[in-house]
């Protein structure tokens, strides 16, 4: 219980909302087949633009499919892109970080640049160049986002384990004789794992932003496929006067989006207590050299 | 270099260090005496703690050789049996205890890591917490939750439990209160009395060398100024700087006859 | 004579995530014109506050009750703008990490003219001229090359002496001084605490001097308050403080303290750790620590009262006085 309170309370309003929502997507996703109501294949053409009914909660779109069903068989697809894309970017950006915090010095500089490099490149316009080369679908934009958001999640890991790689207490461990690598994963690593899980929940949101605008151009995921972006695309349905359709799917699409920023920076979040750093308090010191910071409050 | 002298934990000949044009730390021989203790001594800048982290391989010599119970480690280790090996025979306690220790762990984790490591008994850790004055709560308790003296019995306990034949107290008592400071040091006293452990002090504050030490070095600008037995060095020093040194302690009416 | 600063019943609580904390618990403490009073503790003590209290620098939600009268005036009732001109006019602060406190992007003459220019309408001749003064009385050589360099092209026992520059030039009555040799080499300590008292002296200014190192304070001090938990346990004159300490505490700190001039075989520490006000129980706040202490300690808090031409609280104060001086008789 008290680790409870420990983690939730510091989240905030804001966050602990935004925590509930991403949670309710998720379990509504893995959820979709048990409580959609329909296949969200079948076609009624009877029921085409079909307005809410109690048999159709949010209507029927041009085909006379379920509206409902396909956004909850939709959230499936549209959470599984983005999610591929953090943790392959996570495989190889993480690894990479580290080894730069570690080194220091011309290893640091180069991994250094070379993320700057690919951080100039714009994600989208890559994941469009790599679809021109392989054709439209799923897989070639994932592997193209993927690559593009190394950086974006790396930089950060990297920052924050020169912090930890620069205390005392990783020269301690050094000199107990603990290797390279148990030192990185098991000290290092552990003690940024806020930092890690809230910036890839920030690259989880604007993936799913990056896949949703992929697959409404006809990019990504392709059409019979239920996916919020794709369904956005859905502009005869407008045409028809039906904006359920339409609205709904990009309605999830803002409010998830927005719910992974908020959750991401409240928890990677310089004001935010997860961050297992020591305490910065007045040091007492006698070498010109140490900084001796201003007196605190209960000092 | 003579095959190592039995009686001597650590010997120190001809250490320098250069970073880029500045010399850090110019020609300085010494020796700590096994089960001894040797307070270096010098203000802001002169080498002291870097002779510290050359010592404990977190830093190459430029030029010079550091042996250590009879085994040379002027370079860096090779393999893990070798560091493992140095990580036995020297440990090292640093002055901030806000940053010195990892802090997700608690003191008997940080203990328990490090005896598994060097292949000890884990039932140990009690008898470390205890000898280091750790009470049960304060033993679990993650480092943000403690104050600075109980961190630096945490860190001393860690340094312990590679059962160590030196140990190097980097202005390990510096950062903390007057009263805290003095249970420290009569830690230390305890500590080597029942260990036989040899001490190397890194220090700017006389008194507390006097406190720990047989012999003193006094450092200035990288280079040795004068160094012997503690009494002799302190009550009658030989060189001028160490007088002034002496004399910047203050004593009661010093400003107004100065 | 009318004392210069004068403290009574000051006490500070500030807000905080469990409710407010008290950090200062009724200080009583006043300095005579030229006096120099050494204000000495450990973590918490509440010493900085103390200070703060006096120039009414206090945290942000901190409510501040009892007395400071600075020569006669109250400077807890004081307006905007007689509070601006104490501070700008009559007293000087000295702060242990002069880098935080000095403009780095500005030269050392700009930073020492600023406060002459602006606030007292001198001419920017007459304000370089009178710096270069005072940065020679300060004992910096070459002072007119000084006044055009930065804050980082110089060491920091240098620029703790622009910093009591810059305090001078304002010719204060009122020193403060914030472990101001902290960050210092025992040797630049030496110089600036002379050139400090030196000053003092010449310019017949009060000063408090904050430190944790009880033998600074004995040095540089003529009378030492100790603080402990946010109360002043002891006030004493240097020399007495030093030959006939009292309170138990003041005891624990003396005795804490290795010599330079002979190893002890163990010092006498005081068990535990210091606390700060708020942690403080309804007794003495010492008392838990306390070798002396007795049940009734820990249920009444002694007030600070005379004893052997000093103050002492402490309820015991006569027989540890008499049971120490027979043991050492």
């Amino acid at each position: 219980m008290r680790r409870l309170v420990t983690w939730w309370a510091p989240l905030g309003r804001s966050g602990q909302a935004a925590l509930v929502w991403v949670t309710l997507m998720l379990l509504l996703a893995l959820a979709a087949p048990l409580v959609a109501p329909h296949d969200p294949g079948q076609q009624s053409l009877l029921d085409s633009y079909f307005g809410p009914s109690p048999a159709h909660l949010l209507g029927c779109d041009g085909l006379g499919r379920d509206v409902l069903s396909r956004l909850l068989l939709g959230a499936r697809t549209s959470l599984l892109g983005p999610a591929l894309v953090v943790c392959c970017a996570l495989l190889v950006g993480i690894p990479l970080a580290l080894a730069a915090a570690w080194s220091g010095g011309w290893v640091d500089g180069v991994i250094a640049r070379v993320f700057d490099l690919v951080y100039a490149l714009p994600g989208l316009l890559l994941a469009v160049l790599t679809v021109a080369l392989f054709g439209p679908g799923l897989t070639p934009a994932v592997v193209a986002l993927s690559i593009a958001y190394i950086p974006f999640l790396a930089r950060i890991v990297r920052a924050a384990a020169r912090q930890q790689r620069v205390s005392p207490y990783v020269d301690a461990l050094a000199v107990q004789g603990f290797g390279v690598l148990r030192i990185t994963v098991r000290h290092i690593l552990r003690n940024i794992v806020p930092v890690v899980v809230g910036q890839a929940a920030i690259a989880f949101g604007y993936a799913l932003l990056d896949l949703a605008s992929l697959s409404y151009l006809g990019l990504a995921v392709q059409a019979p496929t239920p996916d919020w972006g794709v369904m956005v695309s859905d502009t005869d349905a407008l045409m028809q006067g039906q904006w359920l359709p339409v609205v709904a799917p990009g309605v999830l699409v803002v409010l998830t989006v927005l719910a992974l920023t908020v959750l991401g920076t409240r928890i990677a979040g310089e004001r935010t207590p997860y961050l297992r750093r020591g305490r910065a308090r007045r040091r007492r010191p006698q070498s010109a050299s140490a900084p001796a910071g201003t007196a605190g409050v209960a000092a | 270099m003579n095959a190592g002298n039995a009686g001597n934990a650590v010997e120190v000949r001809g250490l320098n260090k250069h970073f880029k044009a500045h010399h850090a730390v110019v020609d300085v021989d010494f020796d700590v005496p096994a089960g001894g203790s040797l307070g270096i001594v010098g203000e802001s800048g002169s080498g002291k703690t870097t002779i510290a982290r050359m010592l404990v391989g977190l830093e190459r010599p430029s030029s010079g050789t550091i042996e250590v119970m009879g085994r040379d480690r002027s370079a860096p280790a090779r393999g893990a049996k070798e560091r493992g090996r140095r990580a036995r025979e020297l440990q090292i306690v640093f002055q901030d205890p806000y940053t010195s220790l990892d802090p997700s762990q608690s003191a008997r984790a940080a203990v328990e890591e490090v005896l598994r490591h060097h292949g000890r008994d884990l039932s140990l850790t009690q008898e470390l917490v205890d000898q280091v004055g750790l009470t049960e709560r304060q033993a679990s308790a993650r480092p943000r939750d403690l104050s600075g003296g109980q961190r630096q019995r945490v860190a001393i306990a860690r340094a312990l439990a590679a059962s160590p034949k030196v140990l190097i107290l980097d202005e390990a008592v510096s950062a903390l209160d007057v009263s805290i400071q003095a249970q420290v040091l009569n830690l230390l006293t305890d500590i080597r009395a029942q260990t036989g452990i040899a001490y190397l002090l890194i220090s700017h504050d006389l008194a507390v060398v006097r406190q720990l030490c047989d012999t003193v070095l006094v450092l200035r600008r990288g280079r040795v100024v004068e160094q012997g037995d503690c009494a002799t060095v302190l009550d009658a020093p030989a060189q001028e700087y160490t007088r002034a040194l002496r004399e910047a302690v203050p004593v009661p009416g010093w400003a107004v006859t100065a | 004579m009318n004392p210069l600063l004068d403290l009574s019943g000051v006490t500070v609580t500030v807000p905080s995530a469990e409710g407010p904390r008290r950090l200062l618990d009724g200080i009583d403490l006043s300095l005579a014109p030229g006096e120099a009073l050494g204000l000495v503790g450990e973590s918490g003590s509440g010493k900085s506050m103390t200070m703060r209290a006096v120039t009414r620098l206090l945290p942000r939600g901190a409510a501040v009750s009892g007395a400071v009268r600075y020569d006669g005036a109250e400077v807890l009732a004081m307006d905007a703008g007689a509070l601006r001109r104490y501070r700008d006019h009559e007293v000087g602060l000295v702060f242990q990490d002069p880098r935080a406190h000095i403009n780095p992007t500005r030269r050392i003459g700009a930073f020492l003219v600023e406060a002459l220019v602006r606030n007292r309408g001198v001419g920017k001749r007459e304000a370089l001229a009178r710096a270069a003064a005072v940065l020679a009385e300060v004992g910096i050589d070459d002072p007119q090359r000084r006044l055009r360099q930065y804050p980082h092209e110089v060491s920091g026992g240098m620029l703790q002496r622009v910093m009591i520059a810059s305090v001078l030039l304002a010719e204060p009555r009122l020193i403060l001084a914030d472990e101001p040799t902290t960050a210092l080499d025992v040797t630049i300590q030496r110089e600036v605490v002379t050139i400090l008292d030196r000053l003092r002296r010449e310019r017949g200014m009060g000063m408090v001097f904050i430190t944790h190192d009880l033998d600074l304070a004995l040095a540089v001090c003529g009378r030492v308050a100790v603080m402990y938990a946010g109360r002043i346990v002891e006030v004493r004159t240097a020399a007495g403080l030093h030959e006939r300490a009292a309170h138990p505490y003041t005891l624990g700190l003396l005795g804490s303290r290795p010599s330079i001039d002979a190893r002890s075989a163990r010092l006498e520490a005081v068990p535990g750790r210091p606390i700060a006000a708020y942690e403080a129980g309804a007794g003495c706040a010492f008392a838990p620590r306390c070798l002396f202490a007795m049940e009734a300690c820990d249920r009444t808090a002694p007030p600070l009262r005379a004893f052997d031409d000093g103050l002492v609280r402490c309820s015991r104060v006569e027989e540890i006085h008499a049971a120490r001086t027979e043991a050492t008789a």
